[in-house]
């Protein structure tokens, strides 16, 4: 028995078919062809399948599919707009603030919602605010700069 | 001619820490030591040739090649092999 | 300040590519999502594939019935050790270490007895992936449970469980006559040591021990594999090794390599976990026997229990030293576990435990011992954090007891060219006085730290690093630019590190090189990317390939210039002849209209060590009322010979740190009396978050490494060596308690704060 869903990924009216057991980071990947957001663990602790649903970060991982139903999400795909990266996309790559980068996408989704909510955070609520990403290869040095320096090159500062 | 820095398990077979043996490679100085040392090649060797546990530092050279050629100064030595991560 | 170059230790000569920051070729894929990572691959026609694992960590496989998950509907084939060809006892050397295949078979699929919590015993390939768990869970194995035993020093004992009953240990030594659980036995001895302990004035020995930990990559194991009705195998996976990996392939499915391609994909992570072979040969065998390609990706549990973490360690280190700081000689004795089948990384581990000295006499005993845990993989420098812990805070203690700074007492010993190891050879050129100074010169060590409850510490550590065959080739493409092909999988900027020694060669930018990993058919052998090996010696390929281009385009000029080549000069990547003159780019664009395509080639295998040094400065705070030890502030500093690329060379120097951090402070497995590890998962396995860290100062010392032509040496592994004993020692300073055990976690440190209060 499959569920219909309608919902919007990256501005555009998606409708898929899946499983209740699967969880939207399954059928973004596997259905919908959206590989950007990873599986690292698959039970909500590495933030590597990290998404905007309903303007919130989310572990697209402990998300059912059926419960996307009706909402907005948005996924690192929809980061960039019509070929010019996000600030942030220029500041991790300028910053080289990523080494494997499994789990860029999912801290680029954490660090675009927080920029959002808080447009100047200190490095204190930058470290809290990311924290639930791992990354086993920078240390997050360079990746708390590149948010730092994407917060400074903002149009609201 | 190489000085060879006999691994500290097989200084019973040598009696020393160090011997300096004939040979322009290092098979051939094995093959030497083996004259002198009765019984040291089997614990080096391993179907002829170096045993997969270990490696050679051949001056600073660490290889596993016993055609690596020697001359009188250089030390030879034995040693585990390394894996890196 | 994050960054800085020790300005005495700057290579004289100027570059224009090298030691500039471009922005590695690869980070638009990886800032957008559109790097293809191997569980990004929807192969047509594709199935599932999961594994059954045993659930004791030590039992006797009585049968396995796999009748019942072969009738369910949609799963398609089903897969034992019956299915692997019977392995040889043939130990291979990988470049990296070596493997005894028969063991290593032996992992993949469980024969006769299961050897771990968590050892695969059985798969099943499936049109789903929930399918396949489920049909996994039909498949019934009897077990007949034997007791375990789960720590080295009771593992070591004449009554401890066998694990394998022909085990014989291996060493140079007489050969035991009964089997044991040691598989191994490693010995080096210099000078005399009982006179070098007669000689000191202080004497101090110490019990250390460390848990198992892992190296925590974000990328769970993965592959899909396909067999074709040609015989052909082709496996796309997460690897840092393509060739090792066939290599591994071809010995254990007993087929020529060439029948073999491996396409390695984007990787998420390795460290040293993801040389060895897990699910690849399993995911061969089920699309062999399904006959449509098989992907097979690990759960997170999987990872931990079931693939190759780095080893638990018993160590006795003693050191002696005069009144005047001299050290006089050494002494260690060293138990690594390294898990359910032979060859941890116990040889590098009593290779380093005094490699940062000048020692003169010392001896070294160090014993590989199987248990009942997964096989043991390399980390990072594997062995060599082990190591440092155990000899850093001895040193640390006596520097305290003859009343000397830490940093001059180790000054006083460090290992400089000449100085002889223990194990015996004798360094060239190296940079760990360097360092040390460098941290002397440093704004940290200049800073007072003061306040209650903290202190600061200090370690130094010591990585091989290894040369290993490499190859590529490079194309010179009509506009001028250049395509590079290599083998060594990217984990972390090596296309670029790799590009920009092509393009500092040819006189071209980075961006006018286009680096490409390729699969096993399309470039020359090339090693693992481990070993800290891959910037020196595939960046040693890449300058190769440019002389030979260069050498060509000479050449070529001198055709179209109508000159004799010997005429031709080139100099900052222009040529000169007859008169004339044009860029590299601009002779590639006239030389694509007259001569031959231009490709160039390079093959090297430097056979030697580029022996990399790293010195940690650290401050702490500890929490009184909870034992939680506060990272305040955390220099490093290493030699990089040349940091090709600096931000790469900080960002492996950060993310070491990060992993030393980590490996001091919480990581650590933890069993239960059945063998069962706890804390299978990255919400109980605790590695560093960003909110755990501060920024990681780096200063990138540059002593040139005589064996490359731009002074490079590797710089992945060594950073994670010293956290562990620069925070012991930190946190030594902070609370009057020294540790001697890893990780120092918050109870840890709670109760022996307790303890001293309390005085117990």
């Amino acid at each position: 028995m499959k569920t219909h869903v309608t919902t919007t990924i990256n501005g555009a009216t998606v409708e898929f078919l899946c499983q209740p057991r699967q969880s939207l980071l399954a059928v973004l990947r596997d259905e919908l062809s959206l590989t950007g957001c990873k599986e690292g663990c698959n039970n909500g602790n590495c933030g590597a399948c990290t998404v905007m649903l309903d303007g919130l970060p989310v572990d697209s991982c402990l998300v059912l599919a059926v419960e996307a139903e009706g909402a907005e999400i948005e996924t690192v795909e929809g980061i960039a707009e019509q070929g010019h990266l996000h600030p942030l996309q220029q500041c991790f790559l300028e910053g080289a603030a990523l080494q494997c980068g499994i789990c860029t996408p999912g801290f680029l989704v954490t660090a675009k919602a927080l920029l959002e909510k808080n447009p100047q955070p200190s490095e204190q609520e930058i470290r809290f605010g990311l924290a639930g990403n791992l990354c086993r290869c920078t240390g997050y040095d360079k990746i708390v700069r590149a948010v730092q320096a994407a917060s400074q090159a903002s149009p609201e500062s | 001619m190489a000085i060879v820095f006999i691994p500290s398990q097989l200084q019973k077979l040598t009696g020393t820490a160090q011997v300096e043996v004939e040979g322009d490679t290092v098979r051939a100085v094995v093959e030497q030591m083996e004259k002198q040392f009765p019984g040291i090649q089997q614990r080096l060797f391993e179907d002829d040739q170096l045993s997969p546990t270990l490696q050679l530092s051949v001056d600073h050279v660490m290889t596993r090649a016993l055609s690596t050629s020697v001359t009188p100064s250089t030390e030879i030595h034995f040693l585990p092999v390394i894996g890196g991560g | 300040m994050s960054t800085e170059v020790a300005p005495d230790t700057q290579t004289p000569a100027t570059y224009k590519v090298i030691g500039t920051r471009p922005v590695r070729h690869d980070s638009a894929d990886k800032v957008t999502g559109k790097a293809v990572y191997t569980d990004d691959l929807h192969v047509p026609n594709m199935v599932f594939g999961a594994f059954v694992r045993s659930p004791h960590a030590h039992a006797r496989i009585v049968s396995i019935d796999t009748s019942d998950a072969e009738k369910m509907p949609g799963v398609l084939a089903t897969c034992t050790s019956a299915d692997l060809p019977d392995p040889w006892d043939k130990v291979d050397n990988l470049g990296e270490g070596c493997v005894n295949y028969a063991h290593l078979s032996g992992n993949v699929l469980a024969r006769n007895k299961a050897l771990y919590k968590g050892h695969a015993v059985a798969a099943v390939a499936a049109t789903d992936s929930y399918l396949a768990q489920e049909a996994a869970r039909r498949i019934r194995v009897e077990y007949e449970p034997l007791p375990a035993t789960m720590c080295v020093q009771d593992a070591m004992r004449n009554d401890a469980p066998l694990l394998h009953d022909e085990l014989i240990t291996h060493t140079l030594d007489d050969k035991p006559a009964r089997p044991s659980n040691i598989a191994s036995h490693i010995q080096f001895e210099k000078g005399n040591v009982d006179e070098g302990f007669a000689a000191a004035d202080v004497v101090i020995e110490r019990e250390f021990k460390t848990a198992t930990v892992h190296q925590g990559y974000i990328e769970p194991h993965v592959s899909v594999a396909l067999w074709n009705e040609d015989g052909r195998l082709k496996i796309w996976t997460a690897t840092q090794g393509s060739f090792v990996v066939r290599q591994q392939m071809a010995e254990l499915l007993k087929m020529p390599v060439s029948q073999i391609t491996i396409v390695p994909c984007e990787i998420g992570g390795g460290f040293g976990g993801k040389i060895s072979v897990y699910e690849q040969p399993v995911a061969a065998v089920l699309s062999r026997k399904c006959g449509r390609p098989v992907k097979i990706m690990m759960q997170r549990d999987e990872v931990f229990e079931a693939t190759g973490p780095t080893p638990a360690s018993f160590m006795r280190v003693k050191l002696g030293a005069t009144k005047d700081g001299k050290l006089t000689a050494g002494k260690a004795w060293l138990a690594f576990d390294a898990g359910a089948f032979p060859g941890g990384v116990i040889g590098p581990g009593a290779m380093c435990v005094f490699s940062c000295y000048d020692l003169p006499h010392a001896t070294v005993d160090g014993f590989d011992v199987v248990l009942n845990k997964p096989k043991t993989q390399a980390y990072r420098a594997p062995g060599s954090t082990h190591v440092a812990f155990a000899t850093e805070c001895v040193i640390d203690e006596l520097a305290e007891r003859l009343k000397i700074d830490p940093i001059e007492f180790r000054l006083n010993n460090a290992a400089k060219e000449g100085t002889r190891r223990v194990d015996g050879p004798v360094y060239p050129r190296v940079g760990l006085v360097e360092c040390l100074q460098a941290i002397q010169e440093s704004d940290h060590w200049k800073t007072p730290l003061t306040g209650p409850n903290r202190g600061r510490g200090v370690a130094c550590g010591f990585w091989f690093n290894c040369g290993l065959k490499s190859s590529v080739t490079a194309n010179v493409n009509a506009d001028g630019t250049v395509t590079l092909v290599e083998g060594s999988t990217d984990i972390g900027g090596t296309r670029t590190s790799i590009a920009m020694q092509l393009a500092e060669t040819l006189g071209i930018t980075a961006e006018d090189v286009i680096p490409q990993v390729v699969d096993t058919d399309s470039v020359g052998f090339t090693d693992v990317t481990g070993g800290s090996r891959t910037t020196f010696a595939t960046g040693l390929a890449a300058h190769e390939a440019a002389l030979d281009i260069q050498k060509q385009m000479v050449e070529q000029a001198a055709q179209i210039w109508e000159c004799s080549p010997d005429e031709v000069t080139v100099a900052d990547g222009v040529y000169q002849g007859n008169g004339k003159s044009l860029s590299f780019k601009a002779l590639a664009v006239e030389a694509d209209k007259v001569g031959i395509p231009i490709v160039g080639r390079g093959v090297v295998d430097p056979q030697c060590s580029t022996n990399a040094f790293a010195v940690n400065l650290v401050d702490v705070e500890v929490d009184p009322e909870t034992g939680k030890v506060t990272i305040l502030r955390f220099t490093v500093c290493q030699d990089a010979g040349k940091a090709i690329h600096p931000s790469y060379v900080e960002g492996q120097m950060q993310g070491g740190s990060a992993q030393g951090i980590g490996w001091a402070l919480n990581e650590e497995y933890f069993y239960g009396d059945d063998g069962h590890m706890r804390n299978a998962s990255f919400l109980d396995y605790r590695m560093p978050t960003c909110y755990d860290l501060p920024m990681i100062d780096t200063i990138i010392v540059e002593v040139a490494n005589p064996d490359h032509p731009y002074g490079v040496r590797g710089v992945g592994e060594v950073p994670i060596v010293p956290p562990p004993p620069a925070i012991a020692n930190a946190i030594y300073r902070a609370t009057g308690v020294r540790f001697f055990e890893l990780p120092m976690s918050p109870p840890t440190v709670w109760n022996a704060i307790k303890g001293q209060t309390t005085g117990e």
